[in-house]
């Protein structure tokens, strides 16, 4: 095959583009999801310039903070406990992964105070904010289910004073507390996997709707129809 | 970790109201952080729009 002809076959077409016939799932799927969020929305090179304020750090503070969780996280289960309630570098991981929970909630929490007060629920953001609302609810069951992982006299207290409120509304079948090995599969598996993927999906909302302005701000265009430069 | 385990904590207490010190610390943190970045001007950054 020529070049020019391998270039004939392999060039990009727009998903708008008149010549391509859209005729599966996948296809509709691709358009769709072009339409919603281009790459140059996905990936802005700039930003509105309301967003050179403090305020808007915290969110991405959070994030940073959860991505030292998720790393710290996964360095204690690969070596277990044993390592971690014994060795030195292993007390050390323990307390990186601790404190950046501890950061992390608390960046969390200036970040929903500044948006709350500026309504970022404008302009077609409700799920934005839901999302976030949700994120901020699964993590504290994660931080929770560490507490119990702590194997001290602690996570006993916890877990026992934990154990009548979780009977009294039905869920002590499927999360008990006293169940170390359960506790473990909640913490390591299922609740990171559901704050990962709701705070994707809150940060894939944000980059569809663009940063919500403040409240005396007009709509910056990028955010409604034009997209980012 | 022996003094983290035995340590009660230190509570402080106005009438009905009792919070534990750090749960304070961290809450009058929290919104000083807040207040902060409301007020204090972002550096400019370069190629700002």
């Amino acid at each position: 095959m020529s070049t020019q002809e391998r270039q004939g076959t392999q060039s990009p077409q727009s998903p708008d583009s008149p010549q391509e016939e859209i005729y599966t799932w996948t296809g509709r799927a691709r358009r769709w999801l072009l339409k919603r969020l281009p790459p140059q929305k996905l990936l802005p090179q700039d930003q509105p310039s309301y967003v050179s304020s403090w305020i808007y750090v915290f969110g991405m503070a959070s994030l940073a903070a959860l991505g030292v969780v998720i790393i710290s996280g996964l360095v204690l289960s690969l070596n277990g406990p044993q390592w971690y309630h014994t060795s030195g570098l292993g007390h050390f991981t323990n307390s990186v992964h601790l404190w950046s929970v501890e950061l992390f909630f608390l960046l969390m929490v200036v970040h929903l105070w500044g948006k709350y007060w500026m309504a970022a629920w404008r302009g077609g953001r409700v799920l934005t904010w839901v999302t976030g609302v949700i994120a901020f609810a699964v993590s504290i069951a994660a931080a929770f289910t560490g507490y119990l992982l702590q194997t001290n006299f602690d996570s006993q207290w916890i877990a026992f004073e934990g154990k009548d409120a979780l009977n009294a509304v039905g869920i002590g079948a499927w999360f008990d507390v006293a169940d170390l090995g359960q506790m473990f599969a909640w913490h390591i598996e299922l609740l990171p996997i559901g704050v990962g993927a709701i705070v994707v999906l809150h940060v894939l909302l944000v980059r569809v709707h663009g940063v919500v302005p403040p409240i005396d701000a007009t709509e910056h265009p990028w955010n409604e129809s034009e997209g980012p430069r | 970790m022996d003094i983290v385990a035995s340590a009660p904590g230190i509570y402080l207490g106005w009438g009905a109201v009792t919070i534990q010190l750090g749960h304070l610390i961290v809450i009058v943190v929290m919104l000083v952080l807040f207040a902060l970045a409301l007020l204090l001007p972002f550096p400019n950054a370069r190629r700002r729009r």
